[in-house]
């Protein structure tokens, strides 16, 4: 990133304009210093030049000239999109003639300055729209290279996302024939083969049906990334009601039970990827419980102004401090596939899903006693005050890009 | 319409052809499966092509089983061939490819696809689609009238 740039080129660009050489003089030894670059202009035409291929940080106009005078050159400033807002001072001896300064302030001068000059003012003066302009400079500069920055991390963030896609979606191929010829060989000539041949090739058939499973959740997770977000109201106990009611086969086998709070509130989020929030953490709650021991899980929350943080608590094995994070990775398993049936990616998709909507999702756990499940969205207050005023549904004039 | 079954199958992956025509071969006893390994191919046999005239098979197929990534001419212009071409434009056309993406299938389904199909990952999977296919669209469909 371009930071050098800063501190190389920091002089700021003042516009003298005033038909009387030895004014421009004048002025020129006031202002002369190391911050300022001074250029002069003996008439407004050639001011307005000057303007076209420059930003100036503010214009020292001589109300008083033949041809165009201040005023007007003033006014054809206004008209460009350049010089548009460069800060004008007009230097005047009309100090009585109070019209001649109504009509400079509507033109849009910030300020006058009477002859005879007094150096110190001016220099004063001057100094600082010059600030000011450095300063702006700077933010601006700085957005840019924010800009730029994030326009890099996009285009990453696409190329990953795409190269996942991709990769994935070319391993289902040859992943195809393999389970598909074991599984031919293993049931057309399943009295043909020995008991061990038999045996390798269902191991061949259940690996690659793991692998598939595998592929899928990657590419459910690359897609993620790839469909644009579609903001609803969603309650939230509703939705969260269903994925337990839709659990209810899994809950009856273990015993299980799912208790929702009554005051989950309404929000604005994407419900597909809300879905996939709530399916993922409770599906793991009731997956990885303590043997002998029935799931118990609690969906609490605490609604704040601009925020609502849901808490799914189990009774759980718990995790380990040293792998909170990690189990937010693709693929992570602190569990034996045999003993806590998953691929291992339900938390990764939980948490972006949760990013998607500008989220967070983490844990607190202590083991042999349960983990905490914590999922924070933004309300989004402003944008439903802002819609209820205009009349119309949040995010609907909105549409976020992937 | 009586005689043998006939599907014509576009696909260019060997192995994914093989297992189709071995889920077909074991579904539709009787049938015929014709195998067009590429997007021209497939164009030939069903619009003809002076030059290959040997190759053209007598008579249309009842169906196009049509993948839609394959080299040279896609699938999408295949269907689109298909469905802009007098005397074949009625011809069934069921997409069958390993893309779930929105963009295929919406432009899959604006060219004028009958069907979409995900190609399965098990070969019950296929057979299951093999079945479902021959059933629905050789058995129960009512076959559009020759243009």
């Amino acid at each position: 990133m371009g930071w050098t740039g800063l501190e190389t080129d920091d002089r700021v660009s003042v516009l003298l304009v005033d038909d009387q050489d030895e004014n421009l003089l004048a002025l020129e030894t006031v202002l002369a210093g190391p911050g300022l670059k001074l250029v002069k202009a003996s008439s407004g035409i050639q001011a307005l030049k000057c303007l076209l291929d420059e930003d100036f940080a503010v214009a020292l106009l001589d109300v008083r000239m033949p041809d165009i005078d201040g005023f007007e050159t003033a006014a054809l400033m206004r008209e460009r999109d350049r010089s548009r807002n460069t800060p004008i001072i007009f230097i005047t001896a009309l100090s009585t003639a109070e019209t001649h300064v109504s009509r400079g302030y509507s033109l849009g001068a910030v300020d006058y300055i009477f002859k005879p000059i007094v150096p110190e003012v001016l220099r004063a003066k001057v100094q600082v729209f010059a600030e000011l302009f450095r300063k702006t400079r700077q933010v601006e500069r700085l957005n840019e290279s924010l800009r730029q920055r994030t326009r890099e991390l996009e285009a990453a963030n696409r190329d990953l996302e795409s190269f996942s896609y991709s990769v994935s979606h070319d391993l289902r191929a040859p992943l195809r024939a393999i389970a598909g010829f074991a599984d031919i060989i293993s049931r057309r000539y399943r009295d043909a083969l020995s008991e061990e041949a038999r045996h390798y090739f269902d191991n061949i058939v259940e690996a690659s049906e793991r692998m598939g499973q595998l592929i899928e959740d990657l590419l459910a997770y690359a897609r993620l990334g790839r469909q644009a977000l579609r903001r609803r109201r969603v309650s939230l106990y509703e939705l969260i009601a269903q994925i337990a009611a839709d659990l209810a086969p899994r809950l009856a086998e273990t015993g299980g039970q799912v208790s929702l709070s009554p005051n989950l509130p309404t929000v604005h989020g994407d419900p597909t990827l809300l879905g996939e929030i709530f399916t993922n953490l409770i599906g793991n709650a009731l997956t990885y419980s303590r043997p002998g021991v029935p799931p118990q899980v609690s969906v609490t929350c605490e609604v704040g102004l601009d925020w609502v943080t849901v808490q799914v608590r189990d009774n759980g094995i718990g995790i380990p401090p040293e792998h909170q994070e990690r189990i937010f990775e693709v693929f992570q398993r602190l569990q034996s596939e045999s003993s806590h049936p998953g691929t291992g990616i339900g938390l990764a998709i939980a948490r972006k899903s949760a990013a998607m909507m500008d989220g967070r999702v983490w844990v607190q756990s202590v083991v042999g006693e349960g983990s905490t499940f914590s999922v924070t969205l933004p309300r989004h207050a402003r944008e439903m005050i802002l819609a209820a005023r205009e009349g119309r549904e949040p995010w609907t004039d909105r549409v976020a890009s992937s | 319409m009586d005689g043998p079954r006939r599907i014509l199958l576009v696909e260019d992956n060997r192995m994914d052809a093989e297992l189709l025509l071995e889920a077909f071969g074991e579904t539709l006893p009787g049938g015929e499966i014709h195998l067009a390994p590429d997007g021209q191919v497939a164009l030939d046999c069903l619009l003809g092509n002076d030059a290959l005239d040997d190759r053209v098979e007598p008579g249309l197929p009842e169906l196009v089983l049509l993948d839609l990534k394959l080299p040279g001419v896609s699938g999408f212009e295949v269907l689109n061939r298909i469905k802009t071409t007098p005397g074949v434009k009625r011809l069934p056309v069921v997409v069958l490819t390993s893309s779930r993406e929105r963009s295929d299938r919406a432009l899959a389904y604006d060219l004028g696809a009958n069907s979409f199909l995900v190609k399965p990952l098990t070969y019950a999977g296929f057979l299951e689609t093999a079945r479902a296919v021959q059933h629905y669209w050789l058995t129960l469909n009512v076959a559009p009238p020759e243009n």
